[in-house]
């Protein structure tokens, strides 16, 4: 095809010059010609180049028809160059010997070529051509047909060469990999393997061979492996990836992550698989480490909260048959204590031995033991059969806390309460039986400790109430929202008020004013009586200095009861020290009531806190006396000038004489120790004239309660004393 | 850039190729009898179906001639198929042997065939590749070696694009192409259509479906719209026996017969 249309466009230079002028009916005639063989074939020319072409053509046969002798090879090669030109096909000769027959002829006439008969000249003429152009034709199509099956042929010999290059990079592939290559037939039996494969499963990469590839993968294992293989034979996936164990002979544990997929052959029929794996051994346990790192308590070992919330989760999630579960709060008593006094080293030792403790106790009874912080364990106890079931195990674990610790050169006792929640797991979630469980150890620890309590849902919510005043309480004392009322406190001699009472009161956002008797003891549970009593003595101090200055000897005394546990504070008397200091009041301006019981330690003795007051010149008064009549003779020794009774009877016996006995007799009791000790008697909660009469007969010095006066803020004290005067007449 | 994977299955000479057949229509002798079978019965149905593909192949001519006239002496003809008559290179060096063609088709047959033909000529060159593949094409040692992306090129997709399935995104190819053809290149474009004799061309579509080659029409906006990123020469987008015939015999009374859509795209 190289350059068929210049070579068949050429004519030799002596042909060109016989006929020097184209004569406009040789032109006619080509373009008849071209005409009736345009279309037959492609000829790779315009129609005018064309028109050229078979014009040069037209004369040529012109010549051979007028030729002296005829040149048949001529003429073959005439119709030669029409098939180099590309009218190849057997219309375009019938049409070209059609009109070569009946034209060709009156044409040479017309030009005056040829005169006479040209027949028997004309049938060489058709001839030669026919024959000219059939033997060209043949020539191209045999030229064609070899070039074309050349063609195949390369083709698939680079198909061969390229498939032989890519299964000599294969090998390469298939013996230099790091993974391990298996191909494996439809059956599953192992045909092949590369040395990975040996290094992988820890054996000879031939010992591999002929088994089959779910051998390669613990028991466990093999029915969700045979799932993803039987899916990429059935051709539901083009591949699978599984992550599977390997246990060797020598009990070597190998993680593989293998991936399969399907070759087919030829017909796109599924031919073998080929299986690669990847030692991911050490990449799993990493993982692993990882893991157990962030679910587990540094300090202890035990579970933190993350690895909780997921047992929680799994332990919640329902089940058939109305799953239950348990939870146990524990918290250590008086951690805190041993922390402050051993050291925080200690501390952490004595955490660590509890926990180790607890995980042995649970792990026997299929229990999560966790770390919640500080001194707080949690023990989740799945797939309970009702409360009953937890106790052995609470208690169990109280037991094992409760055995000593050697820690160094201590032998520590701890003890721990512990909340109790168990339930069914349809209606509860884990964050609800975790608050729930703290609140029932609240009170476990409220109700005195080194015990556990169980849910209850009235109880707890009552719990939870005072639990979260207690809570908000350091809040509400920074936002001011405590304030001290006082009481007058009147004689029952000349009805004077001789001195005023401070009580501490809490204006409460959501439940209005509240009365000490709502908040002081649960202060002295959390704690919280320390800064609550270290404010009122100092807002009381406050308010005696601002007395003094604008009353001078007048100003009254200030009764202050503290809470038990503030008295025998270490720290108190430091306090005590600064508050007095601050404010510039002496301490005879203040009279400290106290309960009977804060005042002797465990063997009796008075509380050191005792001997400071009486050194400061502090006034003490005995709140709740006669409670304790066996340490009641030894007030005798301690600087107590007055004691404040109070209670029901007191009220009853206004109903004299139709009063009871008994309350008369408890009356007399208690006053008259009083006044054998000495000490003035005030009591409390007196609200009518005739319930005053009769304590003054019986020999109370003094009173408060509604009949002694409503009580007052600090700016209004002076009016009270001047009513209180003038009152008195 | 080829596959060795996939060619055993493309040396495929149980089916019939369009490439082979369009040969036959042309008078060529590079074929095969499944391919002459196939061509026969599609002659049955469209009788004038040698003078279609003639005239597909007298537009390409007439392309590359107008494209040389314009002083473009670099060709990039892609979808060449086997090398039948009237090739890109030899219309070009017959004009300037030092006109540079580079052939690309994804067959290997068609491929092979090529560099037989071009072996001695060290002015064109064949590459194996997909229309898509174009960084294949435009990265390959034959490209760097014949064509100068500084300078103007003629890319010619002649009756390549109605095997471009809508799924393959033909308008992005065509856009990748346009960017990165210098200013003054031409694309020669022709495309089969259904707009005014469906039923010819579905007795094509249908019986081309089971070849290797299954056939996408498209109308006349469709094409308009592949087309968008050229400016076309006049008369634009028409039947192809319409485009700059040589003479005015040469123009068919019904164009539309043709079924082939053909453009000379410019970019500005």
């Amino acid at each position: 095809m190289n350059d068929t249309s210049s070579e068949a466009r050429g004519s030799t230079p002596e042909e060109s010059a016989v006929v020097p002028e184209r004569d406009s009916r040789v032109a006619e005639f080509a373009r008849g010609w071209a005409r009736v063989v345009i279309g037959t074939s492609y000829v790779p020319m315009g129609r005018p180049e064309l028109w050229e072409f078979l014009e040069e053509r037209t004369e040529r046969l012109l010549r051979a028809l007028a030729a002296d002798s005829f040149d048949a090879g001529n003429v073959n090669e005439l119709a030669a160059d029409l098939v180099r030109v590309h009218l190849v096909d057997p219309l375009a000769l019938r049409r070209t010997l059609e009109l070569l027959g009946s034209r060709l002829p009156g044409l040479a006439r017309e030009l005056g070529l040829v005169h006479g008969d040209t027949a028997e000249r004309m049938n060489e003429l058709l001839a030669s051509f026919g024959e000219g152009f059939a033997a060209a034709v043949k020539r191209r199509v045999l030229a064609d047909q070899d070039l074309v099956q050349r063609a195949v042929r390369d083709a698939r010999d680079g198909a061969e060469e390229a498939l032989r290059a890519s299964e000599a990079r294969f090998r390469a592939v298939f013996n230099s990999s790091a993974l391990g290559i298996a191909i494996v037939g439809l059956d599953g039996l192992v045909q092949e393997v590369n040395e990975s494969m040996g290094t992988i499963f820890r054996t000879d990469a031939s010992e591999l061979l002929g088994c089959h590839v779910l051998e390669l993968c613990d028991p466990e294992y093999r029915e969700s492996f045979r799932d993803e293989q039987d899916a990429l034979l059935a051709e539901v996936y083009e591949r699978f990836m599984v992550e599977v164990p390997f246990t060797t002979d020598d009990e070597t544990l190998v993680w593989t992550q293998v991936s399969g997929a399907l070759v087919r052959d030829a017909d796109g029929e599924p031919e073998y698989q080929v299986v690669l794996y990847a030692d991911i051994t050490d990449l799993r346990l990493l993982n692993e480490r990882l893991n157990t790192q962030a679910t587990t308590d540094p300090l202890t070992g035990l579970a933190n909260r993350t690895r909780l919330n997921t047992g929680m989760d799994k332990a919640l999630a329902p089940g058939a048959g109305g799953r239950r579960v348990g939870i146990c709060y524990f918290d250590l008593d008086g951690f805190k204590t041993i922390n402050d006094s051993l050291g925080h080293p200690i501390g952490d030792e004595l955490l660590r031995s509890v926990a180790l403790r607890m995980k042995e106790v649970a792990e026997q009874r299929g229990a999560l033991a966790a770390r919640m912080g500080g001194d707080e364990f949690v023990l989740l106890v799945p797939d309970t059969d009702g409360p009953g079931g937890m106790v052995p195990l609470v208690e169990r674990t109280l037991e094992e806390v409760r055995r000593p610790v050697r820690i160094g050169g201590h032998e520590l006792k701890a003890s721990a309460s512990a909340g109790v929640v168990e339930q069914p797991v349809a209606g509860t979630d884990a964050q609800l039986l975790l608050r729930e469980a703290d609140i029932t150890l609240y009170r476990a620890k409220e109700e005195g400790k080194a015990q556990w309590v169980l849910y209850d849902a009235e109880r707890n919510s009552a719990a939870r109430r005072r639990f979260e005043l207690s809570a908000t309480m350091p809040a509400a004392l920074d936002n001011n929202e405590f304030f001290v009322e006082y009481h007058p406190v009147r004689s029952l001699d000349d009805d004077h008020v001789v001195a005023v009472h401070a009580e501490p009161r809490w204006d409460h956002p959501d439940l209005g004013e509240l009365a000490p008797e709502r908040f002081v003891e649960l202060a002295e549970n959390t704690g919280m009586i320390t800064r609550l009593s270290d404010w009122l003595l100092r807002q009381v101090c406050e308010h005696a200095r601002g007395w003094l200055r604008g009353l001078g000897e007048r100003a009254p005394v200030v009764a202050v009861d503290l809470s038990g546990r503030y008295f025998r504070d270490p720290d108190l008397v430091n306090d005590f020290r600064s508050i007095l200091a601050d404010s510039g009041v002496t301490a005879d301006r203040l009279r400290l009531g106290v309960p009977e019981d804060a005042l002797f330690d465990e063997v009796g003795d008075p509380v050191d806190t005792v001997d400071i007051v009486r050194e400061f010149g502090a006034g003490l008064a005995v709140r709740d006396f006669g409670s304790h009549y066996t340490d009641t003779r030894r007030l005798r020794e301690l600087p107590v000038t007055s004691v404040h009774i109070a209670g029901d009877y007191l009220a009853r016996i206004a109903e004299w004489p139709e009063s009871d006995p008994l309350d008369e007799h408890l009356a007399d009791s208690v006053i008259n120790a009083a006044r054998l000790l000495g000490m003035s008697v005030v009591a409390g909660g007196v609200d009518t004239r005739r319930q005053a009469e009769r304590l003054r007969e019986k020999g109370v010095h003094a009173v408060r309660g509604r009949h002694a006066g409503e009580p007052f803020s600090a700016g209004e004290v002076e009016q009270v004393l001047a009513d209180s005067l003038e009152g008195s007449g | 850039m080829t596959d060795p994977s996939r060619l055993p299955s493309d040396v495929d000479l149980e089916k019939a190729s369009a490439a082979r057949c369009y040969d036959y229509y042309l008078g060529g002798s590079h074929n095969f009898e499944v391919d002459r079978e196939l061509a026969r019965k599609v002659e049955s149905r469209v009788p004038h179906v040698k003078p279609l593909a003639q005239d597909n192949r007298a537009f390409l001519r007439r392309a590359v001639r107008y494209c040389l006239r314009q002083g473009i002496r670099q060709f990039l003809d892609i979808g060449s198929g086997i090398p039948t008559v009237g090739n890109v290179h030899e219309i070009a060096q017959e004009l300037d042997p030092e006109a540079r063609v580079l052939y690309v088709d994804n067959e290997p047959v068609a491929v092979a065939h090529s560099r037989t033909i071009l072996e001695g000529n060290d002015r064109a060159d064949v590459v194996q590749a997909d229309l898509a593949e174009i960084d294949g094409i435009l990265g390959s040692e034959q490209a760097a070696r014949l064509l100068d992306p500084e300078q103007p090129i003629a890319v010619m997709m002649v009756a390549l694009f109605h095997f471009v399935p809508h799924s393959a995104r033909p308008a992005e190819i065509l856009r990748s192409y346009h960017e990165w053809m210098a200013p003054g290149s031409f694309l020669g474009f022709s495309h089969v259509t259904s707009d005014h004799h469906p039923e010819l061309l579905q007795s094509i579509i249908d019986l081309y479906a089971d070849s290797s080659n299954p056939v996408t029409s498209r109308s006349h906006d469709e094409i308009r719209e592949l087309l968008a990123d050229f400016e076309l020469v006049d008369p634009g987008l028409v039947y192809v026996p319409e485009w700059r015939p040589d003479t005015e015999e040469d123009r068919w009374q019904d164009p539309a017969r043709s079924l082939v859509y053909g453009a000379l795209g410019h970019k500005v």
